[in-house]
């Protein structure tokens, strides 16, 4: 965990990630206390204040049928956040499992599990997810359910490749020859050097179901009216985004930014945990460094 | 050596491909609490679900239905839409070739994008250079697609009115010949049709391909940066070569290869995201037919996609991966 939080400080500590960091904070706190803020109801209709422009009384404008844009995206926030932090933990956990399982395993699980693998990955996720959606209905939940039997491949390929890299070094062969069970190797040696990728791509994953999520609220697979969805709510805005430019832009720019700011934090990360070229570390030594550690980029001369 | 490469592809390919219509049975006949009452429609009574139960054979055990499912689909047989009332085997033949149309096209123009934004993002430019084009990379990457489809929609034509809001072609398609009407046109010697077809792809074409562009910019910017420092391009440099003449000839060809795999990936992306641009644009291809039918309830074109979609992907992979070989003898050694 110390290295873990030691590479987590790295990756704040650049502008960009800072920013990013920053960025993912601010969602997470809007999608809990969100809601809290709205100053109208976000369901509330008043066809007086139809397509309303940005003004005090209502920050964001109105939509179609004058209800407050400002509230109803801060109503879609603990949506979308649940939604997608829930596909990206089941992904997580799914691919973690198939993947160091395959990956230390090998042999025959390798084989089996892996080719079931190829199958999701090579195929188009937000088309398989479309797909899903035809034989679970449409709604919020059944996206969510779609996009996580959809997303967890890439975490399985992405683990078994780390999980047998790890396999064959030194220090692995050496907590077996001490008569280390499968167990504790698995616990001990291999999930900590496969945390780091992992921690990565949860991050920038975040962003695309975060925007999968909405993709499938605009065409009409997800969420369904009157939920306040951000993808859904930019389908709404179609007919009228020429004279009323809020009613698309706005809840747009939401997604917007956290998509930025989930790339931005994910590639901090990223670079963070590739500053050290050794960055295979045991499980049970690991080597002490200070924040001060000079960075140094892992080409060097070669 | 060649040989039993291109046979492991191959085969891996083949179970690909079997996995999908594996997943496509599981997801039309094991999820759906009744698939009889799916296939019905929705407003259908008792006695024609039961009627469609027994049409389909979904009264029978599933192992039986997976065989029968299979030989259909190898005869090419998806059964019948209902939002279309025609075959879905006729509707794929109208609708694919425009999905095709749209995501080659995106393809050749995201990477020609890509491949010029990193390459000049490896020869150090200015400041205000360097920002400008890896930030409008960075942001064509994090925006939703479906919103820039949008937003160009309502600029270039609702505001401008340089383009059109939507479609393929004003008027009548040239005849059929591989449906594409870019090159229907150039055969049929059709200029007109194949400017206003040509028209009509600019949006989305573009909208597609800057989504994706920026990740082989960054990718390309990246692999040049390791050729020009290597020791080839510097003894290139000590023979005189001009920057040029380095670029191209030594770190541009090296650098092909993984950008070619890139490309690969990313056309999956790409036929993803023609669902969403389809939508907006009225694009009528396999995206715009899928989610139609989704929405009525209409099960058969769906599957038909399903696979149909998924075989494309799989085999721009294995397609990928042969060229790959080709470019570079030592992946298959």
């Amino acid at each position: 965990m110390r290295a873990l939080a030691h590479r987590f400080r790295l990756a704040i500590a650049t502008p960009a990630g800072g920013a990013g960091f920053g960025i993912c904070l601010f969602i997470g706190l809007l999608a809990v206390f969100g809601p809290l803020l709205a100053p109208h109801d976000p369901d509330a209709v008043q066809l007086s204040q139809r397509l309303a422009p940005p003004s005090p009384a209502h920050w964001f404008g109105t939509d179609d049928l004058g209800r407050d844009l400002f509230s109803r995206v801060l109503a879609g926030a603990p949506r979308t956040v649940l939604a997608a932090g829930a596909v990206v933990a089941v992904s997580v956990v799914v691919g973690l499992l198939v993947g160091v399982l395959a990956g230390f395993l090998g042999g025959l699980v390798d084989q089996v599990l892996m080719r079931i693998t190829d199958i999701f990955v090579g195929y188009p996720a937000l088309l398989l997810a479309v797909a899903i959606t035809a034989a679970l209905g449409t709604g919020l939940v059944q996206a969510t359910i779609a996009l996580a039997v959809v997303w967890w491949a890439g975490y399985a390929r992405l683990m078994r490749g780390q999980a047998a890299a790890v396999r064959g070094l030194p220090f692995v062969e050496a907590a077996r020859t001490t008569g280390a069970s499968r167990w504790a190797i698995m616990t001990r040696h291999v999930l900590p050097n496969v945390a780091g990728p992992l921690l990565v791509k949860a991050t920038v994953d975040l962003a695309l179901v975060v925007e999968s999520i909405a993709a499938l609220g605009f065409i009409g697979l997800g969420a369904q009216p009157p939920t306040p969805e951000w993808g859904l709510m930019i389908a709404q805005s179609r007919q009228y985004a020429i004279e009323a430019w809020w009613y698309p832009t706005l809840p747009g720019l939401s997604l917007l930014l956290i998509v930025v700011g989930c790339n931005l934090f994910g590639d901090a990360l990223a670079r963070a945990f590739a500053t050290n070229p050794r960055s295979v570390v045991s499980g049970w030594r690991r080597p002490r460094r200070s924040a001060a550690t000079p960075l140094r980029s892992s080409g060097g001369q070669a | 050596m060649r040989w039993r490469y291109f046979a492991g592809r191959a085969a891996a390919t083949l179970f690909v491909a079997a996995g999908i219509l594996v997943v496509t049975f599981v997801l039309t006949h094991v999820i759906p609490a009744d698939p009889a009452r799916v296939a019905a429609g929705a407003r259908a009574t008792p006695e024609q679900v039961a009627r469609v139960r027994v049409e389909l054979g979904l009264n029978r055990p599933l192992p039986a239905q997976f065989v029968t499912f299979i030989d259909n689909l190898l005869h090419g047989d998806f059964g019948t839409s209902f939002v279309t009332n025609r075959p879905v085997s006729q509707d794929l033949q109208i609708f694919f070739p425009a999905t095709l149309e749209l995501v080659l096209c995106a393809t050749v123009v995201m990477t020609l994008l890509g491949v010029a934004a990193g390459v000049y993002l490896a020869h150090r430019p200015s400041f205000i250079g360097n920002l400008l084009v890896r930030g409008g990379g960075l942001l064509g990457i994090a925006a939703p697609v479906f919103l820039t489809a949008l937003l160009a929609q309502i600029v270039f034509f609702g505001k401008l009115g340089w383009l059109p809001s939507g479609g393929r072609i004003d008027g009548a398609p040239p005849p059929t010949i591989t449906g594409l009407y870019l090159v229907d046109a150039t055969l049929t010697g059709d200029w007109s049709a194949l400017a206003n077809s040509a028209w009509h792809l600019v949006l989305p074409v573009l909208v597609l391909a800057l989504s994706r562009a920026g990740v082989i910019m960054r990718f390309v910017a990246g692999e040049m940066h390791a050729a020009l420092d290597s020791e080839y391009a510097q003894t290139a440099r000590a023979k005189g070569a001009g920057r040029a003449r380095l670029a191209v000839r030594h770190a541009l060809r090296n650098a092909a290869i993984p950008v070619v795999s890139m490309v690969g990936l990313q056309f999956g992306w790409l036929l993803g995201g023609t669902v969403l641009v389809e939508s907006v644009f009225s694009w009528p291809g396999l995206g715009a037919y899928v989610v139609n039918s989704i929405v009525s309830l209409d099960f058969m074109p769906v599957i038909a996609t399903a696979v149909v979609l998924g075989l494309t992907f799989a085999i721009v992979n294995l397609l990928v991966d042969l060229a790959q070989e080709l470019l570079d003898p030592r992946i298959a050694a």
